[in-house]
């Protein structure tokens, strides 16, 4: 094996040491345990919407008024695990050393996370305005389309960010001649 | 389609590909889910790969106005 192989083999090594801590973490994690990714949603939301989220113990940040609750299960760890995979399998081998390819791998475990925080409160936000005007696709029920609704923007966020750093990381436009 | 499938493979390795392998009970409610993991991301796969295709086409051939085009 030769040396670049072999630096990206162990960075892939690592991103899956990672996603699997993360992985392991979120399914175990309650409300409290996953403040650090549902505090700052919440703060998003609240400051997107104007109204405020509370945080209840064992349950998440909820809204009385709007009959909506920011829980574990829609923290979007799960879109972050796959933005750090994404990131680390589609750009490694662009990577000249095993100082940039760790450097890539850690810059996408810092910039999944805040791409998760924007993308996940803009999913909800979209989710709050689904329940404040009811819509009727396809026979599709209520929870139906707000599941439809968050592959959607978490799928769609993904492949923008993929395409934009492929432009920044492999494929920067060529200079316009002067 | 080529330049998203690592995401494309990446989404569906976690939204279904680890339930699986972790003993998630393939009901009606997971089916519905995969139906739905599956069949959109395919969608929007393909229709961003339409509008890059088409992108490149106007960029490399030229054929278009770079103002008809709407991005």
């Amino acid at each position: 094996m030769t040396r670049p192989r072999l630096y990206s083999a162990l960075t892939l090594g690592a991103m899956l040491a990672i996603t699997y801590a993360l992985k392991r973490h979120y399914s175990t994690a309650d409300a409290e345990a996953l403040r650090w990714i549902l505090a700052p949603t919440a703060w998003l939301v609240e400051t997107l919407v104007r109204a405020p989220f509370v945080f209840e113990q064992h349950v998440g940040y909820i809204n009385q008024e709007l009959r909506f609750a920011i829980v574990p299960s829609c923290a979007g760890v799960n879109f972050m695990i796959i933005a750090i995979c994404a990131a680390a399998v589609g750009f490694v081998t662009h990577m000249p050393t095993l100082r940039a390819k760790l450097t890539l791998l850690f810059a996408s475990v810092g910039l999944a996370y805040l791409a998760t925080l924007g993308v996940n409160a803009a999913r909800i936000v979209i989710a709050l305005l689904l329940q404040a005007h009811p819509v009727s696709i396809a026979g599709l029920s209520s929870a139906q389309i707000h599941h439809a609704e968050g592959i959607v923007v978490y799928f769609s966020s993904l492949c923008a960010l993929y395409l934009l750093a492929d432009r920044i990381l492999v494929r920067p436009r060529p200079k316009a001649p002067t | 389609m080529r330049r998203l499938v690592i995401p494309l493979a990446s989404y569906l390795a976690v939204t279904i590909v680890v339930p699986i392998l972790n003993g998630a009970s393939i009901d009606a409610d997971f089916r519905e889910h995969a139906a739905l993991a599956i069949a959109l991301p395919l969608i929007i796969a393909t229709m961003l790969s339409l509008v890059l295709r088409c992108q490149r086409f106007v960029i490399v051939e030229g054929h278009v106005s770079s103002s008809l085009a709407p991005w």
